[in-house]
């Protein structure tokens, strides 16, 4: 939002008009709501709180979650997770996942799988899930992925389709426990 | 009593993990079958052979030879996602599923994608998923899945 401000001043006899345009901080003002890379300290700021929105998320140990994240680090680009931090609270509130597949098809290309996109129920309607979206299959594109895909329910098919996706295949899957 | 070698016995279509030599076996021209798959350079194949290579157990290609032909008739991947959720649980995900024209009608596809899921399952997967065409569903309710979700897809070529 611009707030504009209008002033007379008198100087030396002549008057001037002066208007400013203030850009007040925006509800998706890219400092604010800045999507980041996953840092090993964010367990302390929410993280697996806010994935436990998504599905079951049991508690892991300090030395559970630092584990999974070296893992995750040694794949450098082949396995990104972004967070973003509501800067007031600390708090994560919006996260997402993609990793960078090889193949031998499409001349030994790479395929984006995006993953777990979340955003917190306090933070709705902000384009959160749109940022996080957008700066995933970015990285996958920067790459060089001929393509990025997801899976996701039919009730969510409208919130990709406006960050540019298109409804493709079915998914289908086998549980172990 | 005799037993005849039977078109879907284990020693004739076996199933195993893919082999830097299997370039000359038809490889590439099975995956022809699937999709878009342009020739590769002997040394383009074996970079990204030793590239998945390094992966170990958390990306797997397997494929089932003929014998006869020494010509891959089937093949299928499955990579292993580590995530946070589900207790920093794991997922697999099969892809690139093809079985010769030439070949269909004898299990293969089942055998390989058993061989896949069971991989998964050996490393501590909690699931395997994978996307397909509702023409495939069938196919692969057979192999124990069950349909779930949709595939969204964004290509940047």
């Amino acid at each position: 939002m611009t707030q504009t401000l209008f002033g007379i001043e008198k100087l030396n006899h002549k008057y001037f008009l002066f208007i400013v345009m203030q850009n007040n901080k925006d509800s998706t003002d890219d400092e604010t709501y800045r999507v980041r890379k996953l840092e090993i300290t964010d367990k302390k700021k929410g993280f697996m709180e806010l994935l436990q929105q998504l599905t079951i998320c049991d508690p892991v140990t300090d030395d559970e979650f630092q584990n999974r994240f070296k893992e995750l680090e040694s794949y450098g680009d082949d396995h990104v997770i972004c967070v973003i931090e509501n800067a007031t609270s600390s708090k994560i509130i919006a996260t997402g996942s993609v990793f960078i597949e090889k193949k031998f098809i499409r001349s030994c290309g790479k395929v984006g799988h995006i993953e777990d996109i979340v955003v917190d129920s306090s933070a709705r309607g902000l384009q959160l899930g749109k940022k996080v979206v957008n700066f995933l299959a970015d990285h996958a594109r920067s790459t060089g992925c001929y393509k990025v895909i997801l899976d996701c329910s039919a009730d969510n098919k409208a919130f990709y389709e406006k960050c540019g996706f298109k409804e493709k295949e079915i998914q289908m899957v086998k549980y172990f426990v």
